[in-house]
């Protein structure tokens, strides 16, 4: 796939979030058992309400993965002043298995967009080996990059995103944004 | 800021005595000292009244005050962000507990303080506007690109299960 058709690139969570990396690791990300998650697919927020089931690659139970649930549009796309709003922390999930085999260092905050259509990204990291993350002390103005330098993780092994908008709509304007 | 007089015009000739310096020096500060605080403060307030006061009174704006006003502004407890185990987590970007309140600038392109020119605001406005637009054409092109991944990759998928369900057919 070249790096400009990307659709991590071309919804420029790689620029906002990430840096550009090579996806190595397959991650799978389910809610309520129906709804996987693709790149740009659109979720409600009443379906995004629990904790996705979600399934991590690699091929080696030994590996530890850590995974991030973070939105880079909060409160708002145009005024991302709390980018980025950490939802989710879960740190060594073990190889080919689950998020629920794993420490959950941030519990899950379903996300509740106010205005405008935020972008929710989920980012694996491969773990050196079995570590202690702390938790930060609140959760917005996280910052990714920062994490993975702090915890020395490297470069994202996996990544994926769905949008999100508030659900009540108004009837004048589709996108639900506040004026 | 505390300084010994030059001329001093005493009646005496007498060479200056350690009373007679102190109290050069009591008034100096006194003067100073008086510049800063309240007028609530006595002017005829000797420095050991000054030192004997409880508490200096709360109101005057030095430039100390101010310092320490603009920190505790910010109370930690009053906001109502969710507070998880507060452990070291040195991050390079701060958390900003209030996000700067600028009413209706988009912050990313146009750093400019909020003007009352409606030509300012229409600008910022239009500026949004092309953003969100450009948002939504690349919010577009990312699913219509990931679609066609997903409907390649679910075809594949599909040969692959139906030869293997030949093989099963013959055997």
């Amino acid at each position: 796939m070249p790096r400009s058709l990307d659709p991590l690139v071309i919804g420029r969570v790689i620029g906002d979030v990430l840096d550009p990396f090579t996806c190595c690791v397959s991650m799978r990300i389910i809610y309520n058992n129906s709804h996987e998650v693709i790149n740009c697919c659109e979720l409600k927020p009443s379906q995004i309400i629990n904790q996705p089931r979600v399934e991590v690659g690699g091929d080696d139970l030994r590996n530890c993965y850590t995974l991030v649930m973070v939105d880079p549009d909060a409160p708002s796309p145009g005024n991302p002043n709390q980018r980025e709003y950490l939802h989710w922390l879960v740190a060594n999930i073990p190889g080919t298995t689950g998020a629920n085999f794993g420490e959950e260092v941030v519990g899950y905050e379903s996300p509740r967009p106010m205005s405008g259509i935020h972008r929710i990204v989920f980012i694996l990291f491969r773990q050196t080996g079995r570590q202690t993350i702390y938790a930060p002390g609140w959760r917005q103005n996280f910052n990714t990059r920062d994490f993975s330098e702090l915890y020395n993780l490297g470069l994202p092994v996996a990544a994926t995103y769905f949008n999100c908008k508030r659900q009540n709509v108004s009837a004048r304007d589709g996108t639900g944004r506040a004026r | 800021m505390v300084s010994s007089r030059e001329h001093k015009p005493s009646s005496s000739s007498h060479k200056p005595i350690m009373e007679d310096v102190w109290e050069d020096i009591d008034i100096d500060i006194n003067i100073n000292i008086n510049l800063n605080l309240t007028h609530a403060a006595s002017k005829a307030a000797k420095f050991q009244d000054f030192l004997a006061r409880p508490s200096p009174p709360p109101s005057p704006l030095t430039a100390l005050s101010l310092a320490t006003r603009s920190e505790s502004h910010i109370d930690p407890l009053a906001h109502n962000d969710l507070k998880l185990a507060l452990l070291p987590y040195p991050s390079k970007a701060q958390p900003q507990p209030f996000p700067n309140r600028t009413p209706t600038c988009d912050s990313s392109k146009r750093p400019l303080t909020c003007a009352a020119a409606s030509g300012d605001t229409r600008n910022v406005r239009l500026m949004k506007n092309r953003e969100s637009a450009a948002r939504s054409r690349a919010r577009k092109q990312a699913y219509e690109f990931e679609l066609r991944q997903k409907i390649k990759q679910l075809q594949e998928e599909n040969a692959r299960l139906r030869r293997q369900q030949q093989l099963v057919d013959e055997n």
